[in-house]
């Protein structure tokens, strides 16, 4: 009898709670996020060689909320940037990162590209955000139109040149790929929430 | 019997009305912080020191875990090659210290407005200085978005982009890049504020 009494009573405080739990059980999504201004791989004779500039690292949770700035930086004589910082904000439900540089050059294998400016953006949601930003772009001195669209490929030596890639949930500025040499990521935003 | 019953009926209600409250709470006083975040370039004179020249940026502020500390400033005048990089955040303020201006992007379910992001910083002109960011998210693309500067020392204006009239980010046009506004998270349950030397700093 008694447990009858107590079982009943434990059902109604579970009912009682179904409307109180049900939006937090909505909105216990996994959320993961990175952001980096400079990610430069390069082949050595002992391997692959990676190095990072403003990095924020990934998101332990969806109440934390990472950065990474620096007023300038370079590897080796590959990539110069000047303002680079990357951002990487939690939430329940969203995810929202970005990167940007500003003052770039990279130099690889006799390819020179510059831009005045470079910003990835990537968020989370179903207004979620895809973006690159890119001004005063050139390649070897030629001026480029970044088009805006996503994954606009450009050839050069021996590689290619991606402007705007999107790619699952990371967006990239910039990719520059040449074979067998060097892949340089410039203003990288990743953004999920499931 | 009767006293496990009433533990668990007053137990049920008690559940009941701390949801009510919290409900209520939330409804009456939303997350009164959040996190805004940029980069790009206007084009200034440095408050008519120089030629017209760019200015790069790099802007975070918010309130993380309560606290209105969080983010970085990073600036470089072209013109006069003056370099500042943040030491630390000191505040985060909504302009006019209300949330009055505080919009909403429906294109992105983002918020818009202005903040202003205050700390110190190391330069390579003025030894370390007192900064004040304001940053005005106007929504996509942000071509209207804004970014000005100002750096004090000792209560006083070193140098500031602001005599020139707000600086926009108009597509290339005289600036670019974007500014973000974005909505609170679980860990903005702190208030704008802190402090702000050089909002109060003498021209």
């Amino acid at each position: 009898m008694q447990t009858a009494v107590i079982s009943r009573w434990a059902l109604a405080a579970l009912i009682l709670s179904i409307p109180i739990l049900s939006p937090m059980l909505m909105h216990a999504q996994s959320v993961s996020g990175s952001a980096r201004a400079v990610q430069a791989t390069v082949v050595t004779p002992l391997g692959l060689s990676t190095s990072t500039l403003a990095d924020t690292g990934t998101l332990s949770s969806p109440t934390d909320a990472r950065d990474a700035s620096q007023p300038s930086g370079a590897v080796d004589s590959l990539v110069t940037a000047e303002t680079l910082h990357a951002t990487t904000i939690g939430s329940t439900d969203q995810v929202a990162s970005e990167a940007s540089v500003a003052g770039l050059t990279v130099a690889i294998a006799g390819t020179s590209v510059n831009a005045g400016f470079a910003q990835a953006r990537a968020t989370t949601g179903n207004k979620g955000v895809r973006s690159a930003t890119i001004h005063d772009l050139t390649i070897n001195g030629v001026p480029v139109d970044a088009s805006g669209a996503a994954n606009q490929t450009i050839a050069i030596p021996g590689g290619t040149i991606v402007i705007n890639e999107q790619t699952g949930n990371v967006v990239n500025a910039l990719h520059i790929i040449i074979d067998g040499v060097a892949d340089v990521v410039i203003a990288s935003a990743h953004a999920n929430a499931q | 019997m009767r006293t496990i019953t009433a533990a668990a009926f007053a137990c049920a209600i008690a559940v009941s009305l701390v949801a009510l409250t919290t409900e209520r709470t939330l409804i009456a006083h939303p997350a009164p912080c959040d996190f805004l975040t940029g980069g790009g370039f206007i084009m200034t004179t440095g408050g008519n020191t120089h030629a017209v020249a760019k200015g790069t940026f790099a802007i975070g502020g918010g309130c993380k875990h309560g606290t209105p500390t969080w983010g970085h400033l990073e600036y470089h005048d072209h013109g006069n090659d003056l370099n500042a990089h943040w030491l630390t955040i000191t505040a985060y303020l909504a302009e006019g210290d209300g949330l009055g201006d505080t919009s909403f992007d429906p294109k992105t379910k983002q918020p818009t407005g202005t903040r202003l992001v205050c700390g110190t910083a190391r330069t390579n002109l003025y030894g370390d200085v007192d900064f004040m960011v304001r940053a005005h998210d106007h929504g996509e693309p942000g071509t209207e978005d804004q970014f000005d500067i100002r750096l004090a020392q000792s209560g006083v204006v070193v140098y500031t982009t602001e005599r020139e009239g707000m600086h926009t980010l108009n597509d290339g046009n005289g600036g670019g890049g974007n500014i973000q506004l974005h909505k609170p998270n679980p860990s903005t349950d702190g208030q704008l504020g802190g402090d702000c030397p050089a909002r109060a700093a003498a021209f």
